[in-house]
């Protein structure tokens, strides 16, 4: 009495094919599961038993052997329970073993013997429609990322609907399949409710443009979160490929009854300054994403970003050049993309109010040249524009002027893209390497010597002359201008990072 | 190194003007040229918290009396206090610290560079404490004395309201020494105590010549006027003047450009040396 099930377990964030195969021989009654197994797998035990006790079925009295293949890999999580159930119940005698054949499963089993959600879903599905199984049963949870992954995907809330549809073996798929469906920008906040704060509407266009990692500088209060929650709002509109990356992402964080629809919203994601290095790069014994992975193809903001851990923000070095990051775990490699556009805030002190027009600053200057040295160095490193903002004044909240708002922001972020890529540049600017940097930001020769002065009078770092030519570079194409004129450049240098004090 | 003397109150060194105070130090150690002490000498004085605007009136104010060959006497301090300094070298004048610790216990040492500066400029460092005496709580207001009795005027550059430079005006009224204040605007926490001192009674430093005049030094230059712009610079520029340093918003507001012209012509503006930005404001260079 053998058979054998089709699965499959998350391993980081890709599904990867695993076979149940369940053979049930004489001898004293228990199961044991074989194949390197996580502690998650083993208690599989007790929740088969019993919700296939509770699902109607009678649990067979022999000596239960569970195999897990491919036997080097390493199993975690619940999705096994169901097919491991299946198992039991095919080599009880309870349907033939053709029926399971090319059919797949994944699900957790409750006592009771309903099927529970899953965290990674939808890289599982992915893989095994992949894989060319005819159908694939799907906790009910799961239902959104089934609609996603396509393919024939049925979903259950029981054990007894799961093996009900495998006797039915049913051809067509009762989900809408596809990842098209409604196109329409979701409803997210608009820069149109920030009242004035037009220079740095501006440079977050720019910054969204060129994905330039951008620094907000000013007292509290003074909108820098609000700026920050709307940025994934003008960015690029995203392509197929990078909704299903970060559906993958969502579903693997455990995001699975959520909406589809998130899934065309860029994510944001703000970190608390208290998170360490694994909660921000990621890690744990079986790797799980960390922040800058959950904001992939979108926004990470590290507000407060001098109270972080020194070392956390070292930590984002080597991902923010790689745009991914790979950990290592008993010879396993766990490989978690981050592509996402950075932006920090910070105030300008310890107190926030230095410099401020209405407030006092209170700290000492010991305090301020502590908190400077710690605003330059690895965070200096990590941007490309710094804005300082202040409180809009009560004139501007109540001015009649209607500023930017985030559609039109978008528009012209979007047009800067097109008009890069007509230009025969792929990326963003802020990944132009620097042979790139020599071929798409040539000067001429009046743009040269007013780099020149304006290289003496900042007293500028080589690096930092790099960094405001890529600038250029992205307020030229949000201009449509194929070469980089001094007005660019003056611009970009507005943005540059100065601690002036 | 420099040596240093004792100069007792008893001995012809010791300059009347200190003599005549309420309590005036039992002995002096002074490093550097102590003929200083008799010379007619301003102080400048400020909080270590500081403006743009504050820092360029005392890099003005001190290189000013540079110009005119007056010794700048202050204490040493971050902030304003090393601006008059700085101001009175770049003007190649004489500087007088008066410290608040022995000269060998000087603090804080980022100023050390500052005072050797001033001592190779044929400047003066003085102390009422033994060279190697630790500063502690007592003896910073205790040295304000010397700096307001040392000096024939008094200059408030910027002081908020718990400013140290408010204890030095306090003594330098009660040696009868004439004490200006710089003007700041009503509602900047760095000037309230300077505004406060000249509503009672301190003169306001409005224009540099009237202390130069008031102390007898030949009076110097009046400042430029407006520089030769046209079109949005200036009109930039106007906005700057008119608010008295302005956020790149407020110039955006105030003149109707565009975010990404006006943060252009600020920056050709910043090369030129017409404005500069300080905490995220545009303020006019000096």
């Amino acid at each position: 009495m053998y058979s054998r099930i089709n699965s499959s377990v998350c391993f980081g964030i890709e599904g990867m094919s695993v076979y149940v195969e369940t053979d049930i021989a004489r001898g004293l009654p228990g199961i044991n599961i074989v194949g390197l197994p996580s502690t998650m797998v083993m208690e599989a035990r007790e929740r088969i038993k019993s919700a296939v006790i509770n699902s109607g079925f009678d649990f067979p009295r022999g000596r239960i052997t569970v195999n897990l293949t491919p036997a080097s890999l390493r199993k975690n999580g619940s999705c096994l329970d169901l097919p491991m159930a299946v198992g039991i119940l095919c080599c009880s005698g309870y349907f033939s073993g053709h029926m399971c054949r090319g059919w797949g499963m994944i699900g957790e089993l409750s006592l009771d013997g309903r099927v529970l959600g899953v965290d990674g879903a939808l890289p599982m599905m992915l893989h095994m429609v992949d894989t060319g199984l005819e159908g694939i049963v799907v906790p009910e949870a799961n239902r959104s990322e089934a609609v996603i992954a396509g393919g024939n995907i049925h979903t259950a809330s029981s054990l007894a609907e799961c093996v009900d549809i495998l006797k039915r073996r049913p051809k067509e798929a009762m989900l809408d399949p596809g990842i098209e469906g409604t196109k329409k920008a979701p409803e997210t906040a608009d820069f149109a409710d920030i009242a004035g704060q037009e220079n740095a509407k501006r440079a977050l266009v720019v910054a969204a443009a060129g994905r330039h990692g951008i620094l907000l500088k000013g007292s509290p209060g003074c909108g820098k979160t609000m700026l920050a929650r709307r940025m994934p709002g003008i960015m690029p509109g995203m392509s197929e490929r990078e909704m299903l990356e970060t559906a993958i992402i969502r579903s693997v964080d455990g995001h699975s009854g959520e909406e589809t629809e998130l899934c065309r919203v860029r994510p944001f994601r703000a970190p608390h300054h208290s998170i360490g290095r694994a909660g921000l790069i990621g890690g744990g014994l079986h790797p799980v994403p960390g922040e800058i992975t959950m904001a992939h193809n979108g926004v990470l903001f590290l507000d407060e970003v001098c109270e972080f851990d020194r070392r956390t923000i070292e930590g984002l070095r080597q991902p923010l050049e790689d745009k991914a990051i790979s950990h290592t775990r008993k010879g396993e490699t766990y490989r978690f993309p981050c592509n996402f556009q950075l932006m920090m805030a910070a105030n300008p002190c310890p107190c926030g109010f230095l410099g401020d027009r209405d407030r006092e600053c209170s700290c000492s200057q010991a305090d301020i040249e502590r908190y400077k040295r710690r605003l330059s160095g690895p965070i200096m490193d990590r941007i490309d524009m710094c804005i300082s903002m202040e409180k809009v004044t009560y004139g501007e909240l109540t001015g009649a002027r209607s500023g930017l708002d985030t559609l039109t922001m978008r528009t012209q972020v979007e047009a800067a893209g097109a008009f890069a890529a007509s230009q025969g540049r792929s990326g963003y600017n802020s990944e132009l390497t620097a042979r790139d940097t020599e071929i798409h930001c040539r000067l001429g020769s009046k743009e040269t010597g007013f780099m020149n002065s304006a290289y003496d009078k900042f007293n500028m770092s080589p690096r930092a002359y790099a960094r405001t030519l890529k600038v250029a570079r992205t307020i030229a194409d949000l201009d449509a201008r194929a070469s980089i004129n001094t007005e660019h450049l003056a611009e970009a240098l507005g943005y540059r990072f100065e601690y002036d004090i | 190194m420099y040596r240093t003397e004792k100069i007792d109150i008893a001995s012809a060194e010791y300059p009347d003007k200190l003599r005549n105070i309420h309590n005036p130090p039992k002995q002096l150690y002074c490093t550097g040229d102590i003929s200083l002490l008799l010379e007619p000498s301003v102080g400048v004085v400020g909080s270590r918290r500081y403006t743009l605007y504050g820092k360029n009136v005392a890099l003005m104010t001190g290189r000013r009396l540079a110009e005119a060959g007056v010794p700048v006497i202050s204490g040493l301090a971050l902030g304003i206090d090393a601006f008059s300094h700085e101001g009175a070298l770049e003007g190649e004048g004489k500087i007088i610290g008066v410290l608040g610790s022995g000269i060998e216990r000087m603090g804080p040492e980022r100023n050390r560079g500052l005072m050797n500066r001033g001592l190779k400029a044929g400047g003066l460092v003085v102390s009422e404490y033994p060279p190697y005496q630790d500063a502690n709580k007592g003896t910073f207001p205790q040295r304000n004395r010397i700096i307001s009795g040392l000096s024939e005027a008094l200059v408030v550059v910027e002081a908020g309201m718990e400013s140290g430079s408010l204890i030095t005006a306090k003594f330098a009224s009660e040696q009868g020494r004439t004490v200006y204040a710089v003007p700041g605007n009503i509602n900047s926490g760095s000037s309230i105590g300077c505004n406060l001192l000249i509503r009672d009674g301190a003169v306001p430093l409005v224009i540099i010549d009237d202390l130069l005049r008031d102390i007898g030094a030949a009076s110097g230059r009046m400042n430029t006027g407006t520089p030769d712009l046209e079109g949005d610079e200036l009109a930039i520029y106007e906005s700057v003047v008119r608010n008295n340093g302005a956020t790149c918003d407020e110039i955006i507001w105030d003149t109707g450009l565009s975010a990404s012209l006006v943060n252009s012509l600020i920056t050709v503006m910043e090369i030129k040396g017409l404005v500069e930005s300080y905490a995220g404001r545009i303020y006019l260079s000096r």
